[in-house]
C-alpha cells in the first residue's frame, strides 16, 4: 500500500473523529505537494501521542511517509 | 489507417501501465472534472475544496460603509483588492460575507472531463481520459510527420517517423505528464494534442478552419500557447498569399469564437474579460504575484536557468541521484533534441517554427512559476511538437542509441515522480535555491 493510498485511508479514519479538521487538511496538503512532507509527519506524530487509539494508524503513514521518502 | 491505431493502443498501453494504480480514482488535483461537474448543475463557481491545489479564493466582504466588494485579502499588504482594481484598507473590512471557490486554468481541457463527471460527478476520474488523449499524440504524430513529407518539406522515411514518434511520446517529458491526471499535466498534455492538430492544419495553410479551432482551443487550454499564430501566417505567405482574405475569414472566425466566449466567461467569473482567475489564487506565490505581477523580467532569470541548466544531482548518499524540484533542464531530459539547432537542412517552413517556438516559450519564461514541481522542464511542452517537426525537416540522422537514452530517462521521470519523493529535492529552501550549490 502506498503512502497516497495509507493518507486517504487515515483521511477517511480520520472523518468519524471531530476536531480533526486541520490535520485531514495537512494530510490532502502532501499529496499535492510533497515539501508538506515533514510538517506533516510531525503533526502525526503529536496526533499519535494525544490519541493513542489512533496511534497505530498514524504511525502506518508516517513509515509510509518515510518510504516514499517524503 | 491500422497503423495509426496500433500507436494509439502502444500510447494506451505503456500510459496506462506507467499510470496504474492512479487509473482507478481519481488526482489529487482535479480542478478539470470539478469544473466540468459544476458546469453539468449550472454552475460557474465550484463547491469548497479540501486540498490547496491551485484555487481561486473570491471572498465578498461587507465594508463599514455598508458597501458589499469582491476580492481578496493581499498577502503583503493589509490591504482587500476588489475585482475592479481598487485597494480598501483590512480596517474597513466589517464580515465576511463567505467566498467562492474557482477553477482558474484556462478551461478547454474540463469539456474533456465531462464524459468523466457524467459517471462519477465531482470525484470522477482525471487519470483515464488524461492518457486517452496522451494516447491520440502517437498517431496524431505520424499523421503531421507525413504531412510534411507530403508538401516536400521532409524526405523522413515511415521507419524515422516512427522513431519520431517513439521521441515524443516516450522521451521527453511528456511521458511523466501523460500519467499523472493532475490538472497542470493534463493541460500540458491537452496542449500537445491541439499543437499536433494547428500544425497539420497550417502546413501550406491547406486547413484554416481547423488551424484556427486548434489555436483557439488551444489558448483556452495553455495561455501561452495563443502564440503558436506565427507558424499560420508564415504559411499563408508562402503558400496562399493571392487567396488571404477569404483564408483570413475562415481561420479569424474560429480563433474569434474561442477568444469572445473566453473573455465573456472572465468577465462573469471575474468581472474582467482579461483576468482568467490566476490573480486570485491561493498559493504561495501569490507573495510574488503581488510584488511583481503574473508575468514580469524578475522571474525571466530563474526560468532561464531551470529550462537550460538544471543538472541532476549527486550528493553522495543515498538515493545517490536527485533532481531539483524544478526539475532538469530540457536537454537534459530529451538530449535528441538538440538535432533541432543541428540540422543539415533548412527548408522553407524552418525559420517560420523557431519564430513560433520562441514566440510560444517567451511568455512561460517571464512567468511567475517555473513548472514546479516537476521532473522536467513541462513548459517545453507547449511548443516541442514544433521542435520534433524541426528535427523531422532538418534531415539529420537519427541516432537510435540516442533517441532509446531520452526514452530511458524519461521512464525513470514516469516512474519516480510522484511516487518516490527521495529522488526529488523539493524540501526546505529548494524552493528558493534553484540551483544548490
Amino acid at each position: 500500500m502506498s503512502y497516497r493510498d495509507k493518507a486517504e485511508q487515515l483521511h477517511a479514519e480520520l472523518e468519524k473523529h471531530p476536531g480533526t479538521e486541520d490535520l485531514r487538511k495537512e494530510i490532502k496538503a502532501v499529496l499535492v505537494r510533497p515539501e508538506h512532507g515533514p510538517t506533516l509527519r510531525d503533526r502525526l506524530r503529536e496526533f499519535a501521542a494525544q490519541h493513542p487509539k489512533l496511534a497505530g494508524a498514524l504511525q502506518g503513514l508516517i513509515d509510509e511517509l518515510n518510504a516514499a521518502g517524503l | 489507417m491500422r497503423l495509426y491505431a496500433v500507436l494509439f493502443a502502444i500510447g494506451l498501453a505503456v500510459y496506462g501501465a506507467l499510470a496504474w494504480e492512479r487509473l482507478g480514482k481519481q488526482s489529487v488535483a482535479p480542478q478539470f472534472v470539478v469544473q466540468a461537474d459544476a458546469w453539468l448543475h449550472g454552475h460557474l463557481d465550484v463547491e469548497p475544496v479540501t486540498s490547496d491545489a491551485d484555487w481561486a479564493k473570491l471572498e465578498t466582504v461587507a465594508l463599514a460603509d455598508g458597501r458589499e466588494v469582491t476580492g481578496r485579502r493581499m498577502v503583503t499588504q493589509p490591504l482587500f483588492r476588489t475585482t475592479t482594481g481598487d485597494f480598501i484598507p483590512t480596517s474597513q473590512l466589517r464580515q465576511s460575507k463567505g467566498v467562492r471557490w474557482y477553477m482558474s486554468f484556462p478551461p478547454v481541457p474540463s469539456l474533456l472531463m465531462i464524459p468523466s463527471a457524467l459517471i462519477g460527478g465531482r470525484g470522477g476520474n482525471d487519470v483515464i481520459p488524461t492518457a486517452l488523449v496522451a494516447a491520440l499524440i502517437l498517431p496524431l504524430l505520424l499523421l503531421v510527420l507525413r504531412r510534411l513529407r507530403d508538401a516536400g518539406l521532409s524526405q523522413r522515411t515511415d521507419e524515422e517517423h516512427l522513431w519520431l514518434v517513439a521521441l515524443l511520446a516516450f522521451g521527453t517529458v511528456l511521458f511523466f505528464s501523460s500519467v499523472q491526471g493532475k490538472v497542470w499535466y493534463t493541460a500540458q498534455v491537452c496542449g500537445v494534442v491541439l499543437a499536433l492538430v494547428y500544425t497539420w492544419a497550417s502546413i501550406e495553410a491547406a486547413h484554416p478552419v481547423a488551424a484556427g479551432l486548434a489555436l483557439g482551443a488551444a489558448a483556452l487550454t495553455r495561455t501561452a500557447m495563443a502564440f503558436m499564430l506565427p507558424l499560420f501566417l508564415f504559411e499563408v505567405w508562402r503558400c496562399r498569399r493571392a487567396e488571404w482574405r477569404r483564408i483570413a475569414l475562415q481561420f479569424g472566425a474560429p480563433v474569434a469564437g474561442f477568444a469572445i466566449a473566453g473573455m465573456i466567461y472572465n468577465a462573469v467569473r471575474f468581472h474582467s474579460p482579461l483576468e482568467f482567475g490566476h490573480t486570485y489564487l491561493d498559493v504561495r506565490q501569490q507573495i510574488l504575484i503581488e510584488q511583481f505581477g503574473l508575468a514580469s523580467y524578475h522571474y525571466l532569470a530563474r526560468n532561464l536557468a531551470v529550462a537550460f541548466t538544471l543538472l541532476p544531482e549527486f550528493p553522495g548518499h543515498s538515493p545517490w541521484l536527485q533532481i531539483s524540484g524544478h526539475g532538469l533542464a530540457i536537454w537534459v531530459t530529451t538530449p535528441a533534441l538538440l538535432y533541432a539547432v543541428w540540422p543539415r537542412e533548412k527548408p522553407a517552413i524552418h525559420r517560420a517554427l523557431w519564430i513560433t517556438v520562441a514566440c510560444v516559450a517567451a511568455p512561460s519564461l517571464f512567468y511567475m512559476n517555473s513548472g514546479w514541481i516537476q521532473f522536467g522542464y513541462r513548459f517545453q511542452l507547449d511548443y516541442i511538437v514544433f521542435l520534433i517537426v524541426l528535427i523531422a525537416i532538418g534531415g539529420r540522422r537519427l541516432h537510435k542509441p540516442l533517441i532509446a537514452a531520452c526514452i530511458a530517462i524519461n521512464l525513470f521521470g514516469a516512474i519516480t515522480f510522484d511516487r518516490q519523493w527521495q529522488y526529488y529535492r523539493y524540501g526546505g529552501n529548494a524552493y528558493d535555491v534553484v540551483v544548490a550549490h
